[in-house]
């Protein structure tokens, strides 16, 4: 059981250290700090289950690139969405249809997406707005998925 | 490689298959389920005595990971950026955000978060539900 217990105490440190190395800011935008963190913990696990654990390499790296995209999708999810911002205004008060839409996109409205999506190099400005190679391929691994 | 180890990945590849071939949810976790279920019971009687502690992460592992493929799914599938995005690649305009966005309207009352009238209030449940929220919004920070 010492193993269950490395692989907890592991995730728990995974999960404060993408905090840290977020700082407040949006997951896409951390993602390669988040990316490091998770691999090296997971380097210093594998090295403590190669050394004095009894669990396989396939098991352990399973459960590894399991967590990570339940954690990734999960606080994605919390990060982005509409349906909780919305909850989240519905707080301070009851709103019309439009009243909420008119909040919410005067928070996260259309001008704020494409911002994103020209940080993360989904879009690109030259003569007009288009999209990027990266954009593209998201778009076909998002259409394989549907 | 033992056998438990060669088990967990053939299951981990049936699970990976399942996701390529399967798009509705509910037939998607059923058959994830499915699989882990046969996994953990073919898996107990090959297993030694010392090999307990492996045999609940590899069952843990196949969980996080039919999880994580569900999840990483729905977000995508249902992202408004990546709707926006996809518009735009077709040469559309990028109007019809504020489409998708009143669409979490009719999310909202199905899943019974709101009542709908003149004014949209939150129910008992979404009072709850949106303290959750604010839980979460406290502790990753988000503004």
């Amino acid at each position: 059981m010492n193993d269950v217990l490395a692989v907890f105490v592991a995730l728990a440190v995974a999960l404060a250290g993408s905090e840290l190395a977020l700082r407040g800011t949006k997951l896409q935008t951390g993602l390669m700090r988040v990316l490091a963190v998770w691999a090296i913990v997971y380097a210093g696990l594998l090295g403590y289950m190669i050394t004095c654990g009894s669990t396989g390499v396939i098991v352990f790296t399973l459960l590894w690139g399991g967590a990570f995209l339940s954690w990734f999708g999960v606080r994605s999810h919390i990060e982005s969405s509409i349906l909780m911002r919305m909850m989240f205004l519905l707080r301070k008060k009851a709103l019309t249809s439009d009243e909420l839409v008119h909040e919410y996109e005067a928070h996260y409205g259309e001008s704020l997406r494409m911002e994103e999506l020209f940080r993360g190099r989904l879009l690109e400005r030259q003569d007009r707005v288009q999209i990027t190679p990266k954009g593209r391929i998201i778009l076909q691994i998002v259409a394989m998925l549907k | 490689m033992d056998i438990l180890n060669l088990y967990t990945l053939v299951t981990f590849v049936l699970i990976c298959a399942i996701f390529y071939f399967v798009r509705k949810i509910p037939f998607y976790v059923t058959g994830c389920a499915l699989i882990i279920a046969v996994f953990l019971w073919r898996s107990y009687h090959v297993v030694q005595r010392a090999q307990t502690a492996e045999w609940l992460l590899a069952g843990f592992a196949l969980i996080l990971c039919s999880f994580g493929l569900l999840i990483v799914r729905v977000m995508l599938i249902r992202s408004v950026s990546l709707q926006l995005l996809a518009r735009l690649a077709g040469g559309e305009s990028a109007a019809g955000v504020s489409q998708d966005i009143g669409g979490r309207l009719k999310d909202m009352e199905y899943f019974q978060l709101i009542r709908r009238g003149e004014k949209n209030a939150l129910t008992g449940f979404g009072w709850f539900c949106s303290t959750v929220v604010v839980i979460f919004y406290t502790i990753f920070r988000i503004k």
